[in-house]
């Protein structure tokens, strides 16, 4: 079969497009980048839709709240309510909760706040882990929950906020694929196991259907394994001194790539 | 009709008989002419000179701009080597790389942004990091990195320092992070005579095809060719940035009017527009050349376009895109206003060079104003021709626009610092550690480094304080990276400049060893007070000494017999409030190749029961030390310890081979606060898992040289089944390797002396002190 195409849509600002598509074409998938200015009818050509990071219109407003609202957004939306895969990932995740695209179909429920951390305030770099939780979402099926990936973080708006109970009710319902986790792999509850204070550490939300992902972590930037973190322990970590020690000269691949294969498994492509 | 006559002139000829009045008057409108100057300009000219001609030689023959004090001494540095394809002259250097990358070049440059982030620190600093960037990217390269090496002053001082540190910071952060290009790092430290006149020196890195490097000149054929001026519109900001950057800190009045305003959000979009433009360019096989617009603006763009293609240029100022608000013809010609470029293509391209920027990636929506405009065209005749409204507002020989300006500035040179010897009884060593660690230069950089995105590309291996040196692979899916470190003791310059400077090309090439990269090449900025002080000028010849005996000492792991290339650079004086300077402080950045990016070692020691060797010079003697400074509070610590170059080429060597090899998981330079330090910053680099066990018994040396010496040195942390062929290739190549202990599954730090005893730290309590130096800065709350 021929390679699924995924959209990797290029909004003004955004500045993650090069290793996504490397990602997504390191799972089978055949990305294309295309500017804000596209017509949207085109949209109509590809089996799925990646929101990449970055810093879309300047995050003026609030981070994503203007890419919500720009006609390649709109044109986007009808095509998750078809179902088709959307991935939004920091910036695109922002976008995707302005949007209401997630949790999705009651408007704009959630929020991404600034990030709460103790002895520091804004932008926040670093590597962290995530643990797969139960859940319906396309991009994590196949995981057994409990999982522990590490991956970085890079945002200044990272803590998911909803109304009073409403991120357990998400929790419940299986719409938090992913959270942050402690060292020992439970849901992490302090910084800096926990970058942003998100209530009940949640890293990323999906609708019900499990087709739309906002995921504030960058996959992207965990593919290769070589590229691993120095402070990442565990499995990981062994597995990359594994290769090392056989003489692989490859990169390996790392515990993000996890995520863009869950998708290249759903769209029938087999790695 | 154009009338020459019509212009104003900055002053007249009967005038110009009285040069000193003349140059007080246009400094007070903020020309920076010297007296000499006043007298040369009508002479070049042939007549007296318009207005915006004084402006436009008034940036030429600034120090930052013509090197007038520096560039004879410059030519002592070593630039040749068989890898560099372009050496220092151009916005940035270039040199090859090799299998598998044998198709792409390395870009690398180096500026300071010294004066600016001083009076604004954020948008100081901000448009450093936008300027360098743009050096790159005018190669025709994509950027792919930024360094950026910080000289604060002392934190506890005053709270304008403070307020100084928070402010680079965030403008780095602020400018770098929406660009998209990963922050690699650099180095920091703190030292009072920093608190008036801090330094941020910025570098950047890029990736061009090699056949694709683009020059900053008119091709040669027939063309015709046209200029086309690309990002934001005119206005005026930043007018009389570069004379600016030329003087002392102290002068009256407010310079904030001198510094750029910065817009990262535009960089970001024009950065990619340009990227199709290359593959345009590239695909199409157009002849074409590019430049940032930086120091003097439109002017010296077009200029040094035309000039270095041998053509003059015919520029008309009322087709430039600018703001709406009237702007007189030299502010719009030497404007230093950010986030533009000029392209000089065939005019036969220009329509569609513009579209790119104009329609498919709509620079008017991301910033009202911003677009593409054809601005003028290059000529045969060697003229350099501009006209606003008809009038020609300047009008002379492009050569006298490049032919630039020498001043030969007398130097004294002043005896160094003797090494220092310690006569006090040492404190406790416990305590002493801890010190180090929690003193603001000892303390973790990792809180400044979480303010940036080092990993944006998704290509970055090692990043800051993972490894001695930051590792990006240049094409992933090739097996090949690229490592950059930087190099230089503020304290060993200030003591010894030359010593200190070979210090500091060592530093930052034995860096680049330690994660597996051969040095490749190097950039320097060296930073001083005012050329006008002898005693500067004679610590800038010697600080050039040590730059170029260490660099020809440290070249042969790129080309065997060659020296370690000098490939861009630049010169930042008057650094200085009143009479009181900052020490001579260059700044080195080392680029190396690594050929097994993937066995890179970091610093952080990893699983129980690897080996801990340290290999280098005996620990005898703790001479210009930060313990003397810092733990026996010391202000004068005396000379740097002595370096033996050759000896520090066979140990880079050995590095390089280790990594290449996967002999060792990890390697950590001995840097400030010597062996113990080191031994400290590599347990906390990890997950804080493990421990470390060490004896001191084998360096047969007394406890404090032991634990704190500086003299140079490697820590490395060797697998055991491969340490057989680690301590064979030492000893092949005469180096001291000394076994020390080894990584243990108890967390914690260990070391064994026969004087002390056993010295214990535990993992909180070192990371507690460590990190504590610069959380403070964050939360005001400095003692």
């Amino acid at each position: 079969m021929t390679a699924p195409a995924v959209l990797v849509l290029q909004l003004p600002g955004v500045n993650c497009e090069t290793e996504t598509v490397r990602a997504l074409e390191r799972v089978g998938l055949a990305p294309r980048v295309l500017r804000w200015t596209l017509d949207s009818e085109r949209l109509r050509d590809f089996a799925a839709f990646v929101l990449p990071g970055g810093f879309s219109y300047q995050d003026r407003v609030r981070a994503g709240a203007l890419a919500a609202k720009s006609a390649a957004v709109e044109a986007l939306a009808a095509e998750a309510e078809r179902g088709k895969p959307v991935l939004g990932i920091c910036n695109g995740a922002q976008v995707l909760v302005e949007a209401g695209l997630v949790p999705g179909g009651a408007g704009v429920e959630l929020a991404l706040a600034r990030n709460r951390m103790p002895g520091r305030a804004g932008y926040y770099a670093a590597w962290i882990e995530l643990r797969i939780e139960a859940s319906n979402c396309l991009f994590t099926r196949g995981i057994q929950p409990g999982t522990v990936l590490p991956m970085p973080v890079a945002h200044g708006e990272g803590r998911f906020l909803g109304a009073p109970g409403r991120m357990a009710e998400l929790l419940g319902a299986g719409c938090v694929p992913l959270r942050y986790a402690d060292p020992g792999g439970q849901a992490a509850t302090e910084f800096p196991a926990l970058p942003n204070g998100s209530e009940l550490a949640v890293a990323a939300v999906s609708n019900p259907s499990g087709n739309v992902l906002a995921i504030m972590p960058h996959p992207e930037r965990a593919q290769d394994l070589a590229g691993l973190a120095r402070t990442a322990a565990g499995p990981w970590a062994r597995e990359r001194e594994r290769r090392l020690l056989e003489g692989a000269l490859d990169p390996g691949d790392g515990p993000g790539l996890e995520i863009f294969r869950g998708l290249a498994r759903h769209l029938g492509v087999t790695a | 009709m154009t009338l020459l006559g019509a212009a104003t002139r900055a002053y007249t000829l009967e005038q110009a008989r009285d040069p000193g009045a003349v140059s007080r008057a246009l400094a007070a409108r903020g020309i920076a002419l010297d007296a000499e100057e006043v007298t040369l300009l009508p002479a070049l000219l042939g007549r007296a000179p318009l207005e915006a001609e004084a402006v436009l030689f008034g940036i030429l023959w600034s120090e930052h701009c013509s090197y007038k004090s520096t560039r004879a001494l410059l030519r002592r540095l070593p630039s040749a080597a068989p890898q560099v394809l372009i050496g220092p002259g151009e916005d940035a250097g270039v040199v090859a790389l090799p299998v598998p990358c044998q198709d792409l070049a390395l870009v690398l440059a180096h500026e300071s942004h010294n004066h600016p982030s001083q009076v604004l620190p954020v948008e100081g600093a901000a448009t450093g990091v936008g300027g360098i960037v743009r050096d790159v990217v005018c190669m025709g390269a994509t950027v792919a990195g930024v360094l950026d090496a910080l000289r604060f002053g002392d934190p506890a001082a005053a709270v304008h320092v403070r307020d100084v540190i928070r402010g680079v910071v965030e403008g780095i952060a602020g400018y770098g992070n929406p660009l998209g290009v990963p922050n690699l790092g650099g180095d920091t430290c703190f030292d009072e005579r920093f608190d008036g006149a801090v330094l941020v020196n910025v570098m950047a890195v890029g990736i061009a095809p090699r056949d694709g490097v683009l020059r900053s000149r008119v091709p040669d054929g027939a063309g015709p060719w046209v200029f086309v001026l690309v990002g934001k519109p005119t206005d005026d900001s930043g007018f009389g940035g570069a004379a600016f950057a030329s003087g002392t800190l102290d002068h009256d009045g407010d310079r904030r009017g001198a510094v750029q305003l910065p817009d990262p959000f535009l960089a970001r979009v024009l950065n990619v527009a340009n990227e199709e433009a290359f593959a345009r360019v590239r695909a199409r096989g157009v002849r074409a050349g590019l430049k940032d617009l930086g120091a003097g603006g439109v002017a010296c763009a077009v200029s040094e376009l035309a000039a270095a293609g041998g053509r003059g240029a015919e520029l008309v100022l009322d087709d430039l895109h600018r703001v709406a608000r009237e702007l007189p013809p030299e502010v719009l010609l030497c404007a230093e206003t950010q986030e533009r470029y000029c392209w000089v293509v065939p005019e036969a391209f220009a329509a569609e060079l513009c579209g790119i920027y104009e329609r498919e990636f709509a620079l008017g929506d991301v910033h009202p104003g911003a677009g593409a405009r054809v601005i003028g065209r290059a000529t045969t005749a060697r003229r350099f021709r501009v006209t606003w409204r008809d009038v020609v507002v300047v009008d002379c020989d492009v050569d006298a626009i490049t032919a630039g300006r020498r001043i030969a500035r007398p130097s004294r040179r002043r005896v160094p610092a003797a090494p220092r010897k310690l006569r006090r009884p040492h404190p406790d060593p416990r305590g002493a550690l801890l010190a180090l660690l929690g003193s603001v230069n000892g303390g973790a950089r990792d809180y400044l480094f979480r303010h940036y995105d080092s990993e944006v590309q998704g290509r970055t291996w090692l990043r800051p304080g993972e490894g001695d040196a930051a590792l990006f692979v240049p094409a992933p899916g090739r097996n090949l990276g690229v490592a950059l470190a930087v190099g230089g003791n503020p304290w060993w310059c200030d003591a010894d400049p030359e010593l200190g400077a070979r210090h500091a090309v060592a530093e930052a090439a034995r860096k680049v060893a330690c994660t597996g990269g051969r040095p490749w090449a190097l950039t320097d900025c060296l930073n001083s007070g005012s050329p006008e002080d002898p005693l500067v000028m004679g610590e800038f010849e010697a600080t050039l000494e040590g730059l170029a005996v260490a660099a020809e000492a440290l070249g042969g792991l790129a080309a065997p017999g060659a020296a370690l290339p000098f490939v861009s650079g630049n010169v930042s004086l008057y650094n200085q409030t009143g009479t009181r300077a900052i020490p001579p402080s260059p700044i080195v950045m080392c680029a190396g190749v690594v050929k097994e990016p993937a066995a890179a070692p970091g610093i952080a020691t990893g699983e129980p029961g690897a080996f801990l060797v340290l290999v280098g010079e005996p620990r005898d003697t703790l001479t210009g030390s930060a313990y003397v400074r810092t733990v026996m509070h010391e202000s004068l610590a005396g000379a740097p310890p002595a370096i033996d170059l050759g000896h520090e080429a066979r140990l880079e060597e050995l590095a390089v081979l280790a990594a290449e090899g996967r002999w060792v998981r990890a390697a950590h330079a001995v840097g400030d606060g010597g062996l113990a330090v080191a031994l400290a910053e590599m347990l906390l680099a990890g997950s804080g898992l493990a421990g470390i066990d060490v004896d001191l018994g084998p360096l047969d040396s007394a406890l404090a040289p032991a634990l704190f010496s500086e003299r140079p040195g490697i820590v490395f942390e060797v697998r055991a089944e491969r340490a057989a062929r680690f301590y064979h290739a030492a000893r092949e190549r005469r180096l001291l390797a000394w076994p020390l202990g080894t990584t243990v599954t108890t967390p914690g730090l260990r070391i064994r002396a026969a004087e002390s005893g056993m010295l214990e730290w535990s993992v909180a309590e070192l990371r507690a002190a460590h990190a504590a130096p610069l959380e403070r800065i964050w939360n005001e709350a400095v003692t």
